[in-house]
């Protein structure tokens, strides 16, 4: 005989419904909504001047069926790559829902302008979150409202530099590390975090 | 007489297990099972030699089921001279987690202005067959009891200093800096 509550299952204790994380290593993380395999990135990325998929980034993901509220969060590193013009690597970053931008999510990253020198050293972890909200009467994508999500929608991140030659940018790379400039030799693999909230 | 849900354990709600969560200032924070004291931080300087980060080691037990363990490690970092080109290392067990390692810097410039904060990121994977701990895979007959997770840094060269847990400014003024700015540890078990 099992359990009880197996028969007459409590009630969600919070509002969180499910919690899918996991690093954009191949790997394949199975939670209530189902089993979801994450990219693989292997090498930094470079951006141009067209918008690109940020390599790690993307997740075809269904929400559990109460969910009113899903957080998708994209944790990445960002350097200057412009070696000759101020290091600030600015670059841009949209947030793609199933093909469609959400404009609201449009968000700039840079550092500091900092003269004409050989030195790109602005380097930064961040993060790109948004909250779609799941409990709209219609679809307004490009505000991350949803009248209900049921079935698999691609969630991803596009990224691009600001121009060029100057002002670029190149992530999931580490350019320093143990005393040594030993160039773009390391990569850094980008975690995903979505949580689904009733 | 024992209360009803522990003859008749409600199954899990969601595949959270446990969220420790605390600020480096020494504090006792109870998780489902176990308690976990943070370290206390102050604001320091970083040398060419990796030290311990404070409020970033926890010595974390597993609860049961767990298959999954998130820590994060959000640290405010400044640079003291240019642009303060500081390295980050995760540690499992005194074992290098070498995927998790991050660099970061300011712009290059002689204004020692930047300040943001870091974030230290790693998900450790127990569903693996065998243990890698270059890239955070950890077998569970491997993470038996509590284990070990710190982070360790070092500035880049004495050219390019950096600082931990600190802020220059405030209110308009630099008047009594260094002033804390405290690290935040979250350590999460997932099902």
């Amino acid at each position: 005989m099992g359990n009880l509550t197996d028969l007459f299952p409590a009630p969600a204790s919070n509002s969180i419904l499910e919690t899918l994380v996991g690093v954009a290593d191949g790997r394949s993380v199975t939670v209530p909504s189902g089993t979801y395999t994450f990219g693989n990135v292997t090498a930094r990325q470079t951006l141009s001047t067209s918008y690109t998929d940020v390599t790690g980034s993307s997740i075809t993901y269904t929400p559990p069926a109460e969910a009113n509220y899903v957080s998708y969060k994209f944790f990445y590193k960002s350097d200057s790559r412009d070696i000759n013009y101020g290091s600030s690597g600015i670059h841009n970053i949209a947030l793609y829902l199933d093909g469609t931008r959400v404009a609201r999510a449009q968000k700039s990253v840079a550092g500091n302008y900092s003269g004409s020198h050989s030195n790109n050293h602005a380097s930064f972890t961040q993060y790109v979150e948004f909250v779609f909200d799941l409990t709209a009467y219609s679809d307004d994508i490009s505000n991350g409202k949803l009248a209900g999500w049921t079935t698999a929608k691609e969630i991803k991140v596009m990224a691009r530099d600001h121009n060029s030659p100057y002002y670029r940018a190149t992530i999931h790379t580490n350019i320093w590390r143990d005393g040594t400039a030993a160039g773009e030799f390391t990569y850094y693999q980008p975690i995903i975090k979505i949580t689904a909230f009733k | 007489m024992s209360n009803f849900t522990d003859l008749f354990p409600a199954v899990s709600s969601n595949n959270v297990l446990e969220m420790i969560c605390g600020i480096g200032d020494g504090r006792t924070v109870h998780g489902v099972t176990n308690s976990y004291t943070m370290g206390t931080a102050s604001a320091i300087e970083l040398t060419t030699s990796y030290q311990d980060m404070q409020g970033s080691s926890i010595d974390y037990i597993l609860p049961d089921g767990a298959n999954y363990v998130h820590y994060e490690y959000i640290v405010k970092w400044a640079a003291r001279d240019y642009s303060g080109i500081c390295n980050w290392r995760l540690y499992f067990d005194g074992y290098e987690v070498n995927s998790a390692f991050v660099s970061n810097a300011s712009s290059f410039g002689s204004s020692n202005h930047g300040h943001h904060l870091v974030y230290i990121n790693w998900v450790f994977d127990l569903t693996v067959s065998t243990t890698d701990y270059t890239d955070g895979k950890i077998l569970k007959s491997d993470w038996t009891g509590a284990k070990n997770i710190k982070v360790m840094a070092r500035e880049h060269t004495s050219t390019y200093d950096a600082r931990a847990h600190w802020t220059t400014w405030r209110d308009g003024s630099t008047s009594g800096y260094p002033f804390l700015d405290v690290p935040l540890l979250t350590v999460t078990a997932y099902s």
